[in-house]
């Protein structure tokens, strides 16, 4: 077996950095009193070394930016790592806070050689912005070693690798139980000093721990690893350096999650059609903005492009800390083959496109759809529906539609209807109209709540205008709708 | 002198009524003969805004539109109804042939965003025909809507009040509708490659009789 261990020496800084279009002096501190644990070169070069207590170096750089080291967002950042590297490997074990091994021996056939593969998540793992040490080894203690102190090698040669491990000093090996100072006050300093050493005395002297430590590192004592398994919804996390007042300076880090999750989605095959970003505010709840698609999208730019629409309608409440994109409703691409009607599917492409624009724009309540009902009252005759493209509603739209002549037939509508409806029945002063058609006696309801016993006709106003009112059983006269 | 005229022609600051007599005018047929034989294209342009100035609802305004509406629908394509003033009536759309499902009602909560989804659904290459009440319109804004316009075939109808009609704009038909006579007066008051047309008498309502009136024990009260 052939392991590849990534170690992610500065996981909780380049996680901040990738939130930055410009980079400025930025420091991740940890402990009480706060010390610098992490920083940028930008803050380098103003002198701040590792390990400064944070007011010194806010004396060295009054414009200092520094944040606290969050266990939990590192598990995050980690975890969203491990989805990254799925594309390479199928067995992924996370060695938290900052490391993450890949099982490759079983990937070389599919990838070409090592030389590939190594080149690829090189390559991976660069465009996202993170700082990385890579090692392969045979076993997965050693690959672990060798990335961590830098000393990686792109090599399934054991004796290469060996020679390359043998080199460490024990302070590097990670040694149990503080057996590494041990060892030193024996005068023992490099891997190869040790391991030569006959194992009985060694388990004598140390114990058996770090006997099977050694095996473990070498290969010759089996260490099962727990497999990472990939969470059926999508959730990343940017967190702002510097708080955020203005809506349009999310849509730069936002732009980065769209990618990642297009590029999620591109891999798994899978189309989304609701989005959920979450703005963290400092003293304030978080803010819920739900995106919605009338199409399944899984392009980034498409995506960006209804959130911004959404987000430039809305104001937030306070400046933002952070922000979430969370995606849990994936649904399979449906991959479609060009062919000679392709032109069509593109129409219909267009106007599920069209009509995601105008919801993430207007919001849902804005778009509606007509329908019938079979019903006397003449509220409750139409109904407005939302507007949804998707095949399913669609379907049953359609059956609606096509459901109106055996409404014609049993006699529902048989009397003309206006185009115009009134939201509600408006007052009516029936002097001086002039009635055409009518009445049409509307009594119905009588089982529920809206009850009605009306008659119906066609009026005529002097202006010329035909407009649809009712006498109620009061003698009340109303207007409900125009013949427009 | 020559020069101005042609720096005028060549920046479309004027159109010239023999050009467009030539340049066939896409368009569908209204249904109604008297108003095709004087609409250019015989129809309503498309590509092309068209305004509709009208005050009272009642008078036929949308039965104007049917026939052209039906056609759109029948080809597959949407009709959206931006802002209506009024809900349009489910089963008498239906009644008149019209498929629901092709229908779509905007209801914005501002005008500009009304303008703005007009304008979305112009450049988008699947509405057949938009119908729009706009609540605000400036004269730029015309412009741009007619703009948009031309880039599709798409048939757009702005309804607004005949108090406008002394306002210059961009639409490149512009007709006036008014109750007459128990019909539909509609004067043309702009068309590309023609003069104006006073009124045309259009019978949208079917003729009735007072005498379907069944009188009932209201009738000595009025």
């Amino acid at each position: 077996m052939l392991w590849l261990y990534l170690d992610f020496p500065q996981l909780p800084l380049d996680h901040l950095m990738r939130g930055l279009e410009a980079p400025l002096p930025l420091v991740v501190v940890d402990d009480t009193p706060p010390a610098v644990k992490w920083l940028n070169n930008e803050a380098q070069k103003a002198g701040i070394t590792k390990g400064m207590s944070l007011s010194t170096a806010y004396c060295l750089l009054p414009k200092l930016s520094a944040t606290a080291y969050d266990p939990t967002q590192a598990s995050i950042t980690l975890e969203s790592l491990a989805a990254l590297a799925y594309q390479y490997a199928s067995h992924i074990t996370l060695y938290p806070p900052d490391g993450l091994l890949l099982e490759v021996g079983s990937m070389l056939k599919l990838f070409n050689g090592l030389n590939e593969l190594w080149n690829q998540l090189y390559a991976e793992f660069s465009n996202q912005g993170f700082t990385f040490n890579i090692a392969t080894a045979t076993s997965p203690i050693s690959a672990r070693l060798l990335s961590r102190n830098q000393q990686g090698l792109c090599s399934d040669n054991t004796e290469e690798l060996g020679a390359r491990l043998a080199e460490l000093s024990l302070l590097q090996a990670e040694l149990p139980n503080n057996a590494a100072e041990r060892c030193r006050r024996m005068g023992l300093k490099t891997l190869q000093q040790l391991t030569s050493l006959p194992p009985i005395e060694l388990t004598q002297r140390f114990g058996t721990e770090l006997i099977v430590y050694l095996n473990k590192l070498s290969g010759k004592a089996a260490d099962p690893q727990v497999a990472y398994r990939q969470p059926n919804h999508f959730f990343r996390r940017l967190d702002f350096i510097t708080e955020m007042e203005h809506i349009n300076a999310v849509l730069f880090p936002l732009q980065r999650l769209l990618r990642e999750l297009s590029d999620y989605l591109t891999r798994y095959q899978l189309t989304t059609d609701t989005l959920l970003i979450t703005l963290i505010h400092r003293e304030h709840s978080s803010t819920h903005i739900n995106i919605r698609s009338a199409q399944q999208e899984h392009h980034s730019e498409e995506l960006l492009l209804l959130c911004r629409l959404r987000l430039e309608r809305h104001t937030i409440p306070a400046p933002m800390l952070a922000v979430t994109l969370k995606v849990d409703q994936l649904a399979p691409l449906d991959v479609k083959s060009d062919d000679f009607f392709e032109e069509v599917r593109h129409h219909q492409s267009d106007l599920r496109q069209l009509l995601g624009k105008l919801h993430a724009r207007l919001g849902d309540h804005a778009i509606t759809q007509l329908m019938v009902n079979a019903e006397h009252r003449p509220e409750k005759a139409h109904a407005l529906m939302p507007a949804n493209t998707s095949p399913k509603n669609r379907k049953k739209n359609t059956s609606t539609s096509s459901s109106l002549p055996t409404q014609k037939a049993s006699g529902i509508l048989i009397e003309k209807r206006p185009l115009w409806l009134c939201a509600s029945p408006y007052p009516l002063d029936p002097r001086n109209l002039i009635f055409l058609t009518g009445p049409e006696r509307i009594s119905s309801g009588w089982w529920d709540q809206d009850a009605i016993r009306r008659d119906y006709y066609t009026i005529q106003f002097p202006h010329g205008a035909l407009g649809w009112g009712f006498r109620d059983a009061k003698g009340n006269w109303y207007l409900q709708g125009w013949f427009a | 002198m020559n020069n101005i005229l042609n720096n005028l022609i060549q920046n479309a600051q004027i159109w010239q009524a023999g050009q467009f007599k030539d340049r066939p005018v896409k368009a569908i047929a209204s249904g109604w003969h008297t108003l095709d034989h004087f609409l250019p294209g015989h129809g309503w342009p498309q590509g092309a805004l068209t305004e509709l100035l009208c005050d009272t609802p009642g008078i036929g305004e949308l039965q104007l539109l049917l026939p052209a509406m039906k056609s759109v629908v029948d080809k597959g394509r949407y009709i959206f109804w931006i802002d209506p003033p009024f809900i349009p009536y489910a089963p008498a759309l239906a009644q008149h042939g019209i498929d629901l499902s092709k229908l779509v009602i905007i209801r914005p909560d501002t005008p500009q965003e009304g303008l703005w989804a007009l304008e979305q659904i112009l450049r988008s290459q699947h509405c057949g025909l938009a119908i729009s009440w706009p609540k605000k319109l400036a004269a730029n804004d015309i412009r741009r809507l007619q703009l948009a316009t031309e880039k599709t075939d798409s048939i757009a109808f702005l309804f607004r009040a005949a108090l406008c009609a002394n306002q210059h704009s961009a639409a490149a038909l512009r007709l006036k509708l008014e109750p007459a006579n128990n019909a539909l007066g509609v004067s043309i008051l702009k068309r590309r490659g023609g003069w104006a047309v006073r009124q045309q008498l259009i019978n949208i309502h079917p003729p009735c009789n007072e005498q379907n009136v069944i009188a009932g024990p209201w009738s000595n009260k009025v």
